[in-house]
Parts: C-alpha cells; structure tokens; sequence
C-alpha cells in the first residue's frame, strides 16, 4: 500500500477554510505593500518628470538667449566693412583684413560680451569649406563646419540659405554652440560662424529655477528618452535633463538636485494611509466571510455529522435538522429521506424476520427472542413464567390424506385460534415449527397457564375442523406440554423449554387430545438439572 | 515644491501681459490702396532684382541701429515730407519699400501712403517688418 505524505481527509474544513482565508489576508497584505512601493515610485517619477519640464523650459529660455546674442554678435561682425563687401570665391590667400575682423570681438569686445563667452569666428565658402578662422580663441577646433550644420546648409536653395542657423554640437573641446550667418547680406557670397560656450550661459538655469543645476557632457547611451532620476542620498534625488546636439546625440547632461525629504514623507504617510485602509477593508472581508462560512457552511456540516452520530449511537431514527445554506437544507431532507426509507425497510425486514410466513404468528427466532428476553425479566423481578408447547395430533396423517395444501390450511387456522386466544400484549403465541405451536405467558403461574391451555383446547375443538384420520377424535384436536416456574438462573430458559417439551411428549404418549402439566416427581431430574424453582408442581391434568 | 509651481505659473502668466498688451496696440490695414504689400521672401527678391529700390525703415533710429535689412536708410514716418523723400530717393519714378516693426506698427502703411500722395508711381510695403524679417533669420545689417 502506498503512504501518502499528506492526506486531505485529514484536514477539518475549518482548518481549511481558516487556511485559505489566512492566505488571502497576507497576500491583500503583501500586495498592499507592493502597492504601496509602486505608488511612491510613480509619484516620484511624476515629480521628477514635472521638475524635468521646469528644467526644459528654463533651459529653451536660456539658450534663445544665447541664440539672440550669438545672432546680434555675428550680424555685427558681418556688418565690418571687410566682410559686408563680400568674399573672394577665387582668392587664394585671405586678406589680413578679414582676420583682423575675425579677431575684433576678442580684443575689442563686442554688445552683450559679458553675457556670451565667444570661443572662436569662422568664415566658410558657400560651398562649406573653412577660409578663415579668428587667430584668438580655441586652437584645435576641427577645420570643418560642424556636421549637422553644413548638412543642413548645403542642402538649402534660394532665399532659404540666407536664413541664420544655429545648434549645439559635440567638438573635440566639448559641447559648442555655433550660429551661423550669410556674408554679403542679401548677396551670399559666404558664411560667418560664431562659436560660443553654452556652459557659461546654462548656470542660469539655477535664477531661474532656484534649484542647483550641474551641467556635465553627456555620455552618448544617456537614456533622454524620459524622465531620468536617481538617489544621490537618502532624502536627495538627481534629475538628468539631456540636452540634445543637432545631430541627435546627448550633448549636455543638466542635473538638479531636489530633496524629497518632505514630499517622501507625504507619499510613506499616504501609503500607510492606504496600508492601513486595505488593512482594515480586507480585514472586515475576510472576518465577515470566515464569520458567513462558519455559520452557514462549516457549523450546518458539523450539526449535521452531530446528528448523525447521535443517531448511530442510539440507534434512533432522529431526523438531522435542516440548517445553512439551500444546499445543506437539500441534503438534510434527502438524508432523512434515506434513513426513513433505510429505517421503513428495516422495520419490514425485522418483522418478516420474525415472523412466520405461513400463520402470520411470531416463529422460531422471534419465540427464542422473547423467551430468552422474558425469563430474564422474570428471573429479575421474581415472577413466573409459563409455556405451553402444542402439537397438532396426527397431522402427519392429516397431510398424507388431506394434501398438503389443506394441512397448510389447518396451521394457519389453529394460528388463528392461537392468536384469538392469547389476548394480553405481553404474551407470544408462536410457530415452534411444523405443526407444533408455542405460547410463552410471562407473570402467568401455572392455574393460569393451566387455564389458557384449556382455553386453547376448546377453541380448536369448537373450530370442529375435520379430521377423520384422527384416531382421538374426528376433528382436529391439540397435545399440550405445560411448563411453569419462577426462574432464578438467567441462563437456563433452554431447560425450561426442554421441561415443556417433556410434557409435550408426556401429553402425546398419553393418548393426545390432552395438556400435560410437568409433574415433579417425572420431571424431577429435568427440575434439578434446570434449577427450576417451582415448589409444587401440579399433577397431570387430563382434559376430555 | 512651491517653488516649482510658482516657477511654472510665472512661465506660464509671463506671456499674458504682452499678449494683452499687444490687443491694445493698433493693427496695421491688410492693404493700402495703390500699394504692393509683400512679405520676407518677396523683399529679398524684389531687393535683388531691383537694385535702385530705396529702402525705407521708418522705426525711430535706436531700433534701426540694433539692426536693419541690409541697403534700409532711417526716415521715420513723422518725419517724413515730400522734400526729405524727393531728397533721398532723388527720382521720382524710383521704387520705394517701406516697413517698419510690423503687423502692429501702423507707420510704414502711413509712409507708403504719403509717399502715394506724393505721386511716387512703385510702391511697396512689407508689412510683416522688422518682426517678420528677425523671426525668419535673415540677414540684417547693423
């Protein structure tokens, strides 16, 4: 046979129930918790994703500003007599004047020079290529216009390619910001760039907003896609705003620094808040659920299974009461409809069990029962009991001539009659077995027993029922064994059965047609052997 | 936090007042009678195809020295007679182009109609202005 670890017949629905209402609360417990831990970080992405737009907007402001500046500086610088007239497509050499206008700016300043910080002045061809370049300012710039630029202004056409154009790009010095105008005005015969540092401009941010600003280059896989913050301490955030260069690449990384102390605090009161809530709503469920399940699941169940034991254990058909739910109510009825009918055919079964078939008297097993059960009850309350055993005589005969048809007609008659007679609800008139009867007459002494055997034997004999192989008489007659006593062992009814047999037989080899009272002195060895304690036996009674 | 909104709520109102401001201001006529108005891109055309244009900016001159379209003299429109014009243009049959800060600012469409008056046969106005010219990145000649 194979042991199984874990039985499920082994655990009570209570168990189980509990069990599973257990569990629910810890997992609407961890969830809240999860919850709990997703809210704070949605609401710190949404603070970071607000502060991020504060610092796009105040960055767009600043770097129009610079814009303004570059725009006014390099129309200015265009406006020089040496580059308004125009430059030389077929000029090998640049005049010394054009970088002398190069360099003004640096030596001579230029409007607004404490608001922009000029790194370099370029002038390109109009096809892009590099003429000259300011002699102060950064030295190792590339010799070339920045990519995204001159892809953008080489593609123009007409009126389009007079228009300014400006962005940030990534040099070898760092991020730039070059602005770049026609020279000749109106009749393009060039391009002057002005090179700017962004960086001295972008602190501003921090007027604008009062919040520190960290400006740094931007590595080229910096996630700019969104909002972007990290923890630098506990109660601090960093919030990356990317600038992005013309070409699409991260230029500059702007970090603030917010400290969320207060709004971290507000979100851990908000989510105990919503803790303690779930808690408390969960909690009320899952008691209020435990409650309806104990009271109209679990508690019906038990009440039942009660019932049922109390049923079993005292052998009574007691109707399980119908409680709970509409399932239980259906199940109650269909279980007492089941014991009825289980109780209504064990109460025919116990009576065909007991009872005979052919005279509808008790029979053999139902005279045991009650003889036995009777000289136990005599034997305890003092009281006597009698026994009559009667043999139809010549019955045997009777059957041979008559047929056995008419014989079963003659035994369910003389039960008849048996029963007419035996009138009190305490006395047993049974089939003893083929034609022999039996009446067991409890608290009857032995007159009255006497009485009844006499009683008996005139009931047949008025019956007249005809028997003309009789050789006592021409109608069926009776033989009669008389045994009465008042029994003190429990245990022997059987020889007192067998002391009424003996007068039985007395009766028969006394001529039949009589009932024979047990003498003492002939039954003496049946009385001691017995220990029947009869203390003066009747003699033999013969009736006519 | 505070901070950030009131940060943002100045962004936001900071454009209010000079957009009310600007309801108040004169608007400029869609058209002046007898007059070619033109926008950026047909100045520089006209610029480039008529070389004896005389460009009027009729701003008053600090604006005109923060920047002007490339060739522009200053003539301010209040200032601005029959002589001063014939003085300046030296023809009269010579085109004229007027503008001055806008579609707000009334004083070229009042030049190009004097200048009407006047009996000068070519006149055009750019009533977009200096506005329209710094907003499309041209050139502009200080």
């Amino acid at each position: 046979m194979q042991h199984r670890l874990f039985s499920i017949e082994s655990l009570s629905t209570r168990f189980v129930v509990g069990l599973v209402f257990v569990l629910l609360g810890i997992i609407a417990l961890l969830q809240s918790l999860y919850a709990g831990s997703i809210y704070r970080d949605h609401a710190m992405t949404a603070e970071a994703k607000t502060l991020q737009k504060v610092i796009a907007v105040a960055t767009e402001g600043v770097l129009e500003e610079v814009r303004q500046l570059s725009q006014e500086l390099a129309y200015h610088l265009a406006s020089k007599p040496a580059l308004a007239a125009g430059l030389p497509q077929d000029a090998s050499t640049v005049a010394e004047s054009i970088l002398d206008a190069l360099d003004t700016p640096f030596h001579s300043g230029f409007p607004n020079n404490d608001r922009l910080n000029l790194e370099k002045t370029r002038l390109y061809r109009l096809d892009g290529r590099l003429v000259a370049s300011s002699r102060q300012g950064l030295a190792e710039l590339p010799k070339e216009m920045p990519e995204s630029l001159a892809e953008q202004l080489l593609t123009r056409t007409g009126i389009q390619r007079l228009q300014a154009l400006s962005g940030l790009w990534k040099s070898n010095q760092g991020t730039l910001y070059s602005l770049i105008v026609p020279v000749g005005g109106l009749r393009l015969s060039g391009y002057l760039e002005v090179v700017v540092n962004p960086r001295f401009n972008l602190p501003k941010i921090e007027d604008l907003t009062h919040l520190p600003v960290q400006v740094s280059e931007a590595v080229a896989d910096t996630n700019w896609s969104g909002p972007n913050w990290r923890y630098l301490s506990p109660g601090l955030i960093g919030i990356d705003h990317v600038l992005i260069a013309d070409n699409g690449q991260p230029a500059l990384t702007l970090t603030t620094q917010l400290s969320v102390e207060a709004f971290e605090r507000t979100v851990l009161q908000a989510s105990i808040f919503l803790f303690l809530t779930q808690l408390l709503i969960t909690g009320l469920a899952l008691v209020g659920g435990y409650t309806l399940m104990l009271r109209f699941l679990i508690r019906p169940v038990q009440a039942m299974c009660d019932d049922i034991q109390h049923g079993i254990d005292t052998k009574q058909q007691t109707p399980v009461q119908t409680r709970g739910l509409n399932e239980f109510h259906t199940l109650a009825s269909l279980f007492n409809r089941l014991m009825k009918d289980i109780h209504h055919n064990r109460s025919i079964l116990e009576t065909l069990s007991l009872t005979d078939e052919l005279t509808g008297l008790a029979n053999r097993r139902a005279f045991n029962a009650m003889m036995e059960r009777e000289w136990h009850r005599c034997c305890r309350h003092g009281e006597a009991i009698s026994l009559l055993l009667i043999d139809i005589d010549y019955f045997k005969k009777y059957n041979d001539s008559a047929g056995h048809q008419a014989g079963d007609a003659v035994l369910r008659q003389v039960g008849r009659l048996l029963d007419q007679q035996v009138k009190r609800s305490e006395d047993l008139a049974a089939r003893y077995g083929g034609e022999e009867f039996a009446v067991v007459l409890p608290k009857v002494d032995k007159d009255a027993a006497t009485n009844m055997a006499e009683c008996i034997q005139q009931a047949v004999r008025t019956a007249r029922i005809p028997h003309p192989d009789s050789d006592v008489s021409e109608c069926i007659t009776l033989s009669i064994g008389i045994a009465s006593c008042i029994p003190n062992d429990p245990g022997r009814h059987d020889c007192f059965i067998e002391c009424a047999d003996k007068a039985l037989y007395l009766a028969k080899s006394g001529g039949r047609n009589q009932s024979v009272f047990m003498q003492k002195s002939s039954m003496h060895h049946c009385v001691e052997q017995c220990a029947l304690s009869q203390p003066d036996w009747a003699e033999r009674t013969r009736t006519a | 936090m505070k901070r950030l909104t009131l940060f943002l709520l100045l962004i936001t109102t900071s454009w209010l007042p000079p957009s009310l401001a600007q309801a108040d201001k004169p608007v400029a006529p869609e058209q002046v009678p007898g007059v070619t108005r033109l926008n950026a891109e047909q100045v520089i055309e006209l610029i480039l195809s008529k070389p004896e244009l005389l460009i009027i900016d009729v701003r008053i001159k600090d604006e005109y020295d923060k920047g002007h379209i490339q060739g522009a003299i200053n003539l301010l429109d209040t200032e601005l007679t029959a002589d001063t014009l014939a003085q300046q243009a030296g023809d009269q049959q010579r085109p004229l182009l007027f503008y001055c800060n806008g579609e707000r600012c009334k004083r070229s469409a009042n030049a190009s109609r004097k200048a009407q008056d006047w009996g000068y046969p070519e006149i055009y106005w750019f009533r977009g202005g200096w506005v329209e010219w710094r907003r499309k990145n041209y050139p502009v000649t200080h």
